[in-house]
C-alpha cells in the first residue's frame, strides 16, 4: 500500500514558565493513500497538538520536538523528514495547504471575517498553483460547488458572516481541496456542528477522500464519528497512544482499558443498561503518573502499573496496545523499528 | 450608503443643536455673569464701585437682560451670517475673528498629530505583539506605561527640556515667531511656521502614542489567537502576509472607531499643552473664557469640539463600514 506520512515515536513537549508539559509523548502511526487513521481521545490527550505537529505550525518558542521522526512521502521526489524543516522556511509552506491541508473545528472563527470566501479559497490557489485570477477564481467555484454549496457563483462573493454554520465548514472544506491535496487534517470538523449537518459533513469529505484517493486523519472525541469514517485507529491518552488497532477491533474487541471504558461510555440507541463512566478525570499535566497514565483510573490496575510504564505489545498484524495485561505476548517497542 | 450618510448627518444636526443648548445654560448656571466678572476687575483696578445704572446698562446693551433661552435663539440666529457673538474678555471682539485662525490650526495640529501618532504606534504595536514576550516587547511596554501614566502637561515640560537643552534646538514655544504672530499668510510667514512645528508636533505625537500603541498590541495579540490566523498559516502562507493581511487589517479596526472620539480629545485634552507650549490653538481662548463665563465664546468652542466629534465619529463610521464587512450600513 502507498504509504503517504510516516510517525515514529513522536514527542513534542511545551516548554512554559511553569516547567514542561509532554504534550505528544511517543506516538506512531503510518497513513495510506485513499485510507483514514482516526485519532481518538478525550481534551488534552495531545491529539490537536500531534496534528499541529506534523503542519509545523506550533511556535518554536514554546513548543520543541524532542525526539521522533515523520516522514512524508511526496507524490515524486525523496520523502521529506519534517521534523527536520525550517517551520517558517519555503519547503513546509510549499507542503502546507497543497499537499496536507487541515481543516478545523470552529467554522464559525476559522475563515477570516473581513475577507470574501472567494478571496480565501483564491489565496491557496494562487499561492500554489500557477494560474490567473481568473481561472483561481473559477476553481474556487467549482470547489464551493464540489462541497455542496448552492448557487457558488453568488456564495463566492460573500463574507463569512453570511454562511451558516455547517455552510462554512463546507467552505473551509472546499478551500483546504483548492488544491488536491494528498493527505487531509481533520481536527473535530463535526464538533461544533448539528448532528444532521455532522453527517452530511463526514459523507462529504469521504467522497472526496474516496474520489481524490486522498489519506485523511480524523481527530475527534467522539467515537461514533470513528465508527463513521476510520480504518485504522489510535487511541490516545495523555500524549500517549495507548492503544492502535483497526476500526472493527477497536469496536468489537477493544483491548486497552482506556479504550473499553471509551466505549462503556457511548450512548448506543438501542441499548438498555446504564452507561459506565471512566471513574476520576485526566490528570492535570503536571500530575502525570509514574508508571503507566493510566492507571490511576484503570479498574484493572496492578502494582506494576503504577511502577513501571507499559511498552507497546504487538497483538496482530496491525494491532498494539500499551498494557500490562497484555505481556504474555512477545514485546516490541516502535523505537525498534 | 448614501442614505445611511444623510441620516447620519441628520442625527448630528439634531444632536448639535441639544448640544449647543445645553451648553449654553450650562455655562450660565454658576452664579454671576460675564457682566458681573467684568464689573468685579473693573473695581479692583480703579478701586471705586461702579454706579448699579451703569451696571444694568451694560446687561440691557448686550442683552443679558433677558431670558437664557432668548439669548440662545439671538446667539444662533447670527450663525448663518457667520456672526458667532462677541467676547467681552476679548475687547468685544467678534467671537469669529479670534476663533478664525485658532480653529485652523488646530485641527492641522490635531490631523498631523493623529499621523504622527499612528504612524509609529500601529508598527511599534505591530512589531511587540509579534514577538510577544521578548525583550523588545517589555521594553516597549514599559515604556507605553510610563507615557500613559504620566501626565501630557508633564511630558511636554520633559519633552521641551529635550528640545531645548538636550537637541539644543533654538525652539521657545509657540508656533510662529513674534513678527509672524498676527501677520497674513505669507510665503515667509509658511517658512516660519514650518520651523517652529517639529518640536509641538512631536510633543503631541508621542504623547498620544502611548494609548494607541497598546491598544494595537492587545487587538492584534487577539487577533493572532484566532482559528483562522492557524488557518492562513495552515494553507501555507508567509508568515507577513498572515501578520498584515490577516492580523493587522482587522486589529486596525478598534483603532478606527477611537479616532471618532480621539479628534476632539486631540483639541481639548491638549489645552494644557497649548498653554505650556503657548499654541495658538483652540485650548487658552477656551479655558479663559470658561473662567470669565464669558459665554459666546466658551459656547461656540463647545460647539467646534462637539462639530469635530460628530464629524470624527461620522468618519469614523463611514470607514470602519467601509473596512469591516460585517457591519451593516441599514
Amino acid at each position: 500500500m502507498d504509504t503517504v506520512l510516516e510517525v515514529r515515536n513522536l514527542k513534542t513537549y511545551f516548554y512554559i514558565e511553569q516547567g514542561v508539559i509532554r504534550a505528544v509523548d511517543g506516538v506512531s502511526f503510518s497513513l495510506q493513500a485513499g485510507k483514514t487513521l482516526g485519532i481518538v481521545g478525550e481534551s488534552g490527550c495531545g491529539k490537536s497538538v500531534t496534528s499541529r505537529t506534523i503542519m509545523r505550525l506550533l511556535s518554536p518558542t514554546l513548543a520543541r520536538i524532542v525526539a521522533g521522526s515523520i516522514k512524508y512521502y511526496p507524490a515524486d521526489g525523496a520523502p521529506v523528514e519534517l521534523t527536520q524543516v525550517d517551520p517558517s522556511g519555503d519547503q513546509i509552506r510549499d507542503i502546507r495547504g497543497n499537499e496536507i491541508a487541515m481543516i478545523f473545528q470552529e467554522p464559525m472563527t476559522s475563515l477570516n471575517p473581513v475577507y470574501t470566501i472567494g478571496q480565501q479559497i483564491m489565496e491557496a490557489i494562487l499561492l500554489h498553483q500557477d494560474v490567473s485570477k481568473e481561472r483561481a477564481r473559477a476553481r474556487a467555484i467549482d470547489v464551493l460547488r464540489l462541497v455542496g454549496i448552492p448557487l457558488p457563483e453568488q456564495r463566492v462573493d460573500q463574507y463569512p458572516h453570511e454562511f451558516s454554520g455547517g455552510m462554512r465548514q463546507r467552505a473551509m472544506i472546499a478551500m483546504a481541496l483548492s488544491c488536491n491535496p494528498r493527505i487531509l487534517i481533520a481536527d473535530e470538523p463535526t464538533t461544533a456542528l448539528d448532528v444532521t449537518i455532522e453527517a452530511q459533513i463526514l459523507e462529504l469529505i469521504q467522497q472526496i477522500q474516496h474520489d481524490n484517493n486522498m489519506a485523511l486523519i480524523m481527530i475527534t472525541h467522539d467515537l461514533n464519528v470513528i465508527g463513521e469514517v476510520a480504518d485504522h485507529v489510535i487511541v490516545m491518552y495523555l500524549g500517549q497512544v495507548v492503544e492502535s488497532a483497526p476500526v472493527d477491533d477497536i469496536f468489537e474487541n477493544p483491548k486497552h482499558p482506556y479504550t473499553q471504558g471509551l466505549l462503556n461510555s457511548l450512548p448506543m440507541i438501542g441499548r438498555g443498561d446504564r452507561l459506565e463512566p471512566i471513574i476520576g478525570s485526566v490528570p492535570g499535566p503536571h500530575e502525570r503518573p509514574r508508571g503507566c497514565s493510566f492507571a490511576p483510573r484503570c479498574p484493572h490496575v496492578m502494582d506494576r502499573c503504577r511502577a513501571e510504564m507499559p511498552p507497546s505489545f504487538v497483538l496482530g498484524p496491525a494491532s498494539d496496545v500499551a498494557c500490562w495485561l497484555y505481556d504474555e505476548t512477545i514485546e516490541v517497542s516502535h523505537d525498534a523499528n | 450608503m448614501t442614505t445611511f450618510i444623510i441620516r447620519r448627518v441628520f442625527s448630528a444636526a439634531i444632536t448639535l443643536f441639544l448640544i449647543t443648548l445645553i451648553s449654553f445654560i450650562v455655562i450660565q448656571l454658576p452664579p454671576g455673569d460675564v457682566v458681573s466678572n467684568w464689573v468685579r476687575q473693573q473695581e479692583a483696578s480703579t478701586g471705586q464701585p461702579l454706579p448699579p445704572e451703569t451696571i444694568e446698562n451694560l446687561r440691557r446693551t448686550y442683552g443679558f437682560d433677558e431670558p437664557i433661552i432668548i439669548q440662545y435663539f439671538k446667539w444662533i440666529d447670527g450663525f448663518p451670517r457667520g456672526d458667532f457673538g462677541f467676547s467681552i474678555e476679548y475687547s468685544n471682539a467678534p467671537v469669529a475673528d479670534i476663533l478664525a485662525q485658532r480653529t485652523g490650526l488646530t485641527v492641522f495640529l490635531g490631523v498631523a498629530t493623529l499621523f504622527i501618532s499612528w504612524g509609529l504606534a500601529i508598527p511599534f504595536g505591530i512589531f511587540a505583539a509579534t514577538r510577544k514576550n521578548s525583550r523588545w516587547d517589555y521594553f516597549l511596554s514599559t515604556l507605553s506605561f510610563i507615557g500613559i501614566s504620566t501626565p501630557d502637561f508633564l511630558i511636554a515640560v520633559i519633552y521641551l527640556f529635550i528640545a531645548v537643552f538636550v537637541l539644543k534646538t533654538d525652539y521657545a514655544g509657540g508656533l510662529f515667531s513674534q513678527e509672524f504672530k498676527d501677520a497674513p499668510w505669507t510665503w515667509e510667514r509658511l517658512l516660519d511656521f514650518a520651523k517652529h512645528l517639529p518640536v509641538p508636533l512631536a510633543i503631541l505625537g508621542l504623547g498620544g502614542m502611548a494609548g494607541t500603541f497598546r491598544i494595537m498590541r492587545a487587538n492584534l495579540l487577539d487577533i493572532l489567537d484566532q482559528q483562522f490566523i492557524e488557518a492562513a498559516r495552515a494553507k501555507g502562507l508567509r508568515e507577513r502576509i498572515v501578520i498584515y493581511k490577516h492580523a493587522t487589517r482587522i486589529a486596525v479596526n478598534p483603532l478606527i472607531s477611537r479616532v471618532g472620539m480621539q479628534l476632539p480629545l486631540l483639541i481639548s485634552g491638549t489645552i494644557i499643552i497649548s498653554i505650556v507650549l503657548d499654541l495658538p490653538t483652540l485650548g487658552p481662548p477656551f479655558i479663559r473664557a470658561l473662567n470669565r463665563q464669558d459665554m459666546f465664546l466658551a459656547g461656540t468652542v463647545l460647539m467646534i469640539l462637539a462639530i469635530f466629534l460628530l464629524i470624527g465619529n461620522l468618519i469614523a463610521d463611514i470607514v470602519l463600514a467601509w473596512s469591516d464587512p460585517r457591519i451593516q450600513y441599514e
